[in-house]
């Protein structure tokens, strides 16, 4: 009789397995950096009409952290304590799973980590500081950053260096985006017009931002507001 | 109790309290099987209070004009003291320097310190980035000052020499106990060395080929020679820099850049003085293909160096044997909350 229970048991608990992996759909986010409404790839020249001058980029790497579904104004989905580290190098896309059928029509991400999770002390995963985007105990991790050069030559002095990031009171350069997006879509594109990084040189006269400051705060926030749903 | 029993006992008591003396008296530890280090410790010497001041300072914005820059900024300590991922050394308002930050570990061997030589005391090294105006932009003076004001240091100060302020000299010494004290000697070629653990056949081959190809300049146990060559690397025409040449004066040592030790490449990258490589496959493409052949290479790697593609990856696979995580993640040497 024991051993007819254990084997219902066993067959129930299978049974649930199945219908459990069953419930869990894929949303994978990707995300294209644009300059002039193009795509760019890494390490090719692209024309900057607000530098009148060619520029490439050498690196581009942020976080994305926070996310959250929703349905109308009500919260369906918490991809919690989640924090990835995109690369243009290898993929600026991520992908999590959600319970399948899930409605919603609304995302919520951090462009960067929050405050939180800056002095968390999880020093492993996208927060490794091998990844290159941890500064020091007093400034926390760098949110954005974007390298490259001016001009064709690759000039050490027309180089651009664009650290992104602080986490503490005025500093906080932690920006939410909040966007509408087509009802459970499964795959999701953002736009990021990175132009806003040369209206920046142009208009600061600034190669580098590489410290927690007003400008960086500033210029996070015109990046997030740029993001676009393809 | 007959008097050598007394003796006995006596002598117990007296081996129990050295005992104890001696567990508390901090001692530069030398790791088995390496040199002497060159760090003359009789003139500074080794004592708890001091290195904690160190760490202290070591960690403090204080250092800098405008408060803003700590020597952990470039050299963190996740990255075993080095800047992963930055190329050239960050200072002052956003100004880049014309140098990778070194990683600062096992420094007690080192006979002379920067890319190019130029302190040849590490009591005096200190010195080079406090006052440098694309580094902290300081005067000793003005750091003095203002440690001497702070509640914070005279308390520290107090406790631990009974004084309420330091000197210049004090000041330097206490940063170079703390970075003394950095000594990363943990990682698995270390185990393997001391028959702990074993190489995997890849990382056996990739040692062989370490040895045949690298270790005429990377010296074992520290992985280093200290010495300064010419690893054929073009020079950038816009940071102009001729390494120990700007030092000695004498054409000879043009393009002459200190050898770095092999140690904890994986938080240390990127790689040469002025960071041009970010991977190690780059640094070997540059050995095996694109060296700048010319009279002042140095006479190392003169005969070309050739490795098979799979050869390149079991010698990585071996250089990765001497990450040290325990030395990165070691408590003793993080900020103090």
């Amino acid at each position: 009789m024991m051993k007819r229970i254990l084997l219902l048991w066993c067959i129930v608990c299978a049974c649930c397995n199945v219908s459990i992996s069953q419930m869990v759909q894929p949303i994978r986010l990707s995300f294209v950096p644009k300059i002039n409404g193009s795509q760019i790839a890494l390490n090719q020249h692209y024309f900057s009409a607000e530098l009148n001058d060619s520029i490439s980029i050498t690196k581009l790497k942020f976080y994305i952290s926070n996310i959250v579904l929703l349905n109308k104004e009500k919260v369906v989905y918490k991809n919690a304590g989640g924090v990835y580290l995109l690369n243009a190098e290898d993929s600026l896309s991520l992908q999590f799973d959600v319970p399948q059928n899930l409605q919603f029509g609304r995302i919520q991400f951090g462009l960067g980590i929050d405050s939180v999770a800056n002095i968390s002390g999880a020093l492993d995963g996208a927060l490794d500081p091998l990844m290159g985007m941890y500064w020091t105990w007093q400034s926390g991790y760098i949110n954005f950053k974007m390298e490259g050069f001016v001009g064709n030559l690759e000039r050490e002095d027309k180089k651009y260096e664009y650290h992104l990031g602080g986490y503490s009171d005025k500093n906080n350069a932690y920006q939410l985006v909040d966007l509408n997006i087509q009802p459970t879509s499964e795959s999701l594109q953002f736009q990021m017009p990175i132009d806003i990084i040369f209206k920046s040189i142009f208009s600061e006269k600034k190669y580098n931002i590489m410290s927690p400051s007003a400008s960086a705060v500033s210029l996070s926030k015109n990046i997030a507001q740029s993001i676009l749903v393809k | 109790m007959s008097k050598k029993q007394l003796g006995l006992i006596s002598l117990f008591f007296l081996c129990f309290t050295m005992g104890f003396v001696l567990i508390d008296l901090p001692v530069f530890k030398v790791p088995i099987g390496w040199p002497k280090p060159v760090y003359d410790f009789k003139k500074n010497k080794f004592s708890n209070e001091k290195i904690m001041l160190g760490r202290v300072l070591f960690y403090d914005p204080i250092l800098s004009k405008d408060n803003t820059i700590s020597c952990a900024s470039c050299h963190s300590p996740y990255n075993a003291f080095a800047h992963t991922d930055h190329a050239l050394s960050h200072g002052i308002g956003d100004s880049i320097g014309t140098r990778n930050a070194p990683a600062l570990f096992n420094l007690a061997w080192q006979k002379s310190f920067m890319w190019d030589g130029a302190i040849k005391d590490l009591d005096e090294q200190a010195v080079f980035p406090i006052t440098h105006p694309k580094e902290m932009g300081e005067t000793l003076s003005h750091v003095i000052q203002k440690i001497n004001q702070s509640e914070k240091y005279k308390k520290l100060i107090t406790d631990a020499y009974g004084i309420d302020s330091i000197n210049k000299q004090q000041l330097l010494q206490f940063i170079s106990q703390f970075i003394l004290s950095l000594v990363s000697a943990n990682s698995k070629y270390d185990s393997v060395m001391q028959h702990k653990l074993s190489f995997t056949t890849q990382e056996l081959n990739g040692y062989k080929l370490f040895k045949k190809n690298c270790s005429s300049c990377h010296i074992e146990p520290l992985f280093t020679n200290g010495i300064f060559k010419n690893n054929g690397l073009k020079p950038s025409s816009i940071l102009n820099d001729f390494g120990r040449m700007r030092i000695t004066q004498n054409k000879k040592d043009s393009l002459l850049f200190k050898v770095p030790t092999l140690r904890n490449l994986s938080y240390t990258y990127p790689y040469m003085h002025d960071g041009r490589f970010t991977k190690l496959s780059e640094v070997l493409q540059h050995y095996t293909s694109n060296l700048e052949q010319n009279l002042i290479i140095s006479k190392e790697l003169r005969q070309p160096i050739i490795l098979t593609p799979n050869e390149k990856v079991d010698l990585i696979a071996f250089l990765l044997t001497l990450n040290d995580r325990s030395f990165v993640f070691n408590p003793n040497y993080s900020f103090i909350k």
